[in-house]
């Protein structure tokens, strides 16, 4: 190692010594995480709507109860989001218009449908994939309301995407593979997807257009890479990772470039999606045993 | 009766069939109970507490303790594995923290069970013994430790931390508790919710005595004040077993103050994280500390993984590669690891034994559903204190966890080990009439 590099190193060893030393991390260009909620429980799948910018997540209300909440982030009031619910919903998204939106309700043993809300009209839709243990695992809906993309399992133990309008008919199978392929998510336009995937061996992210063609890898770790969710603009997207050994969210170019880490806590980060700002990020995170809601902000990553 | 013949189990000492029919023999029936013998044996014992950590509903082996990375993706799943402290032997990554502690611990990876079902492995899990209809329901391990140790001082010998006993939707299973022996064996039920508040479910059964939730010292100080105002002799009489302990534990200040767990600091309540199944471990390392003979911790009353009116166990017929990662495996590696720590940190594990295990494990291929069901051929366990030699792995299975390729861990062999290890070798097995089959795991020891 020649001297210029000798003293780069060393000097780069004495700026982590002192962030360290004083207590930050050397991510220390995401703000410090403000939180958000403070009840401890179990929380996930955050998503905003796009009228009155209130988060909705699922919690674990009671030992037997996952229900979907509202969070007002003006107020920091938490209201039930289906007030009469008395079964486990998950995994909500929202139209850009506000007049459809899709859910996950567990109605019966080891048994979930997939619901469409059509605001206007009142009418709701639902899915039933089969009889026995049949479960739709997560889903999102397209911004213009029109479809609703849908991961679900195949009888060669496989998992694919599959398409459906908003009536919940006329379903088509987007991917065909012999992998595990989940937590779909449009762009802000509609016109691509990003999804997890064990195509390459583990859970990676990819994306693909809405019409189930050009498949592309985004992510490449040994380590779970998951849950991605684009930002309002459509260039970035957020994850979750465990390429650090703990749960991270991590921020990258919608093309997969420019990979960054955000989070670094000691407990688990995770379930994350963009504030419609565009600026900040929420999510679930772990600290001192509880897991709340947190936003950060991600201003000075974005370039 | 005692059946000395048929009993085949071998004992830490290695006590064989034979061995113990010649010693039972020279053995005058009227001594073999005395207190004194038990005094005895319960210093020969090498614990004085049992902590039975029940994982119910059966996680998958493979995707958290035994992984096998060169297995084909249908059956090596989706997780990535990490390196442990013992070389060579690695963990899926969704349970870092144990993985970072394998010298407190050691690993069983070829246990296996003889049935398929949930209430049946269940039974066989908690007694050794099959369940079924005409079939004689064996007492569970907590059970024979309590009647074999006897009550202490205002808290019950074998204690059951769990939202309720443990059962699929359909039922519970039959050996949860005394079985045959009757009801003044089963567990005592104590219900922890996520932020450490109890609930002990026997008091409802008293008329007009409704303390419901014991929360705060004020509230359980009130609640007791109404009990003994609204007992009266003829009432105490007229309680059932459960309930007369729940009494005297109530009205006993040093046993009621095992169950406050506002008694610890935040930050070691924080450590557990906030669940009901890491809360209840900090329970029971009190209970430990109060010299309880025989607590049961269980991660969930139902096993369901994801159904209505159920509390979220290990059955992962659906969303395994969902859950694990989402939230069965991150809870259990905190609170366990947590529970580690502390019982280490404060001395407890020369004299308590943790076994912490399911009823079975999970199919290594991928089921139809992108998921696993259920796979009594081969799963794992885990064993610490009271003398276990910790920072190994005990057993193999073979290159798709399909089953053991070294000697098969048995129910039979672990109710052996836990019952040995707290002084009930195989004379005062025979004496109860109980488990006369099953290997002690020397492996381990």
């Amino acid at each position: 190692m020649n001297s210029s590099k000798q003293t780069r190193v060393n000097g780069l060893s004495i700026r982590l010594a002192i962030l360290l030393i004083i207590g930050l991390s050397p991510f220390a260009d995401a703000a410090e995480p403000m939180r958000l909620t403070s009840d401890g429980k179990m929380k996930q799948d955050l998503c905003f709507t796009h009228d009155t910018q209130e988060l909705i997540y699922s919690v674990l209300k009671t030992p037997q109860l996952i229900k979907l909440q509202r969070l007002n982030l003006d107020s920091g009031t938490v209201e039930d989001f289906h007030t009469s619910a008395n079964t486990n919903e998950i995994y909500i998204d929202f139209a850009k218009d506000m007049k459809h939106y899709a859910y996950i309700r567990n109605d019966g043993n080891l048994h979930t449908v997939l619901q469409v809300q059509d605001v206007e009209n009142g009418e709701l839709h639902s899915l039933n994939p089969g009889g026995g243990f049949a479960c739709v695992r997560a889903l999102t809906i397209s911004p213009d309301g029109q479809n609703v993309v849908y991961s679900f399992p195949e009888t060669n133990g496989s998992q694919q995407l599959w398409q459906t309008d908003n009536k919940l008919q006329n379903k088509t199978e987007l991917t065909k593979s012999d992998f595990i392929d989940a937590y779909p998510r449009f762009s802000p336009t509609g016109n691509v997807l990003t999804f997890t995937s064990t195509r390459s061996g583990n859970f990676d992210i990819f994306r693909m257009s809405a019409d189930g063609t050009g498949i592309f890898q985004l992510t490449d770790h040994p380590g779970i890479d998951t849950r991605p969710s684009f930002s309002p603009d459509g260039s970035k997207i957020v994850y979750t990772s465990l390429r650090q050994g703990n749960y991270e969210i991590f921020i990258m170019n919608a093309d997969g470039s420019n990979q960054k880490q955000v989070t670094s806590n000691s407990g688990k980060d995770d379930f994350a999606c963009w504030h419609p700002d565009g600026k900040r990020i929420v999510y679930v995170g772990e600290v001192k045993g509880k897991r709340d809601i947190y936003s950060i902000s991600v201003q000075d990553m974005l370039d | 009766m005692l059946r000395l013949g048929e009993f085949k189990s071998r004992s830490c000492d290695g006590i064989s069939r034979r061995a113990f029919v010649q010693a039972g023999a020279a053995l005058p029936l009227t001594a073999m109970l005395t207190g004194e013998q038990i005094a005895q044996a319960a210093t020969q014992a090498r614990a004085k507490t049992v902590v039975f950590v029940w994982l119910w509903g059966a996680p998958s082996h493979l995707d958290t303790f035994d992984p096998k990375p060169d297995a084909p993706l249908n059956y090596r799943g989706p997780f990535g594995t990490i390196p442990t402290t013992l070389p060579g032997v690695r963990f899926t990554e969704l349970v870092p923290q144990l993985a970072a502690r394998t010298d407190k611990f050691a690993l069983i990876r070829s246990n296996v069970t003889h049935d398929g079902g949930h209430p049946g492995a269940g039974t066989f899990g908690y007694t050794g013994h099959r369940e079924g209809r005409g079939i004689t329901i064996q007492p569970s391990w907590g059970s024979i430790v309590s009647r074999h140790h006897g009550a202490g001082a205002g808290l019950p010998p074998y204690v059951m931390l769990s939202r309720g006993i443990p059962r699929d939707v359909v039922k519970t299973i039959d050996g949860y508790g005394g079985g045959d022996w009757g009801k003044a064996y089963d567990p005592f039920l104590i219900q922890c919710d996520e932020l450490g508040s109890i609930n002990i479910p026997a008091l409802k059964l008293v008329d007009g005595v409704t303390p419901d939730r014991i929360a705060h010292r004020r509230n359980l100080q009130d609640q007791l004040d109404k009990i003994k105002r609204n007992v009266t002799a003829d009432t105490f009489d007229a309680w059932d077993s459960k309930s007369k302990q729940a009494f005297t534990l109530l009205t006993n200040k040093q046993a009621l103050e095992s169950l406050d767990l506002t008694k610890e600091s935040t930050e070691l309540r924080e450590n557990y994280g906030q669940s009901s199944f890491g809360q209840s471990l900090l329970l029971a390392r009190r209970l430990v500390e109060a010299e309880v003979p025989f607590v049961n911790v269980s991660w969930s009353e139902f096993v369901e993984a994801f159904s209505p009116n159920t509390d979220f166990g290990w059955d992962t017929h659906v969303k395994n590669f969902d859950l694990l990662p989402n939230r069965h495996c991150p809870v259990l590696d905190t609170a366990f690891s947590a529970f580690l720590d502390d019982m280490y940190d404060r001395g407890l594990m020369d004299s308590t034994l943790v076994v912490c295990m399911g009823e079975f494990g999970r199919t290594p291929r991928i089921n139809n559903r992108a998921a696993r069901d259920h796979w009594q051929h081969n799963y794992f366990s885990i064993w610490a204190g009271a003398g276990v030699k910790t920072g190994q792995v005990i057993g193999a299975s073979d290159a798709k966890a399909e089953r053991p390729v070294t000697r098969k861990i048995e129910p039979t062999g672990v109710g052996v080990t836990m019952l040995d290890c707290m002084g009930i070798d195989s004379i005062a097995r025979a004496e109860l009439n109980v488990l006369p089959e099953g290997e002690f795991i020397h492996e381990l020891f």
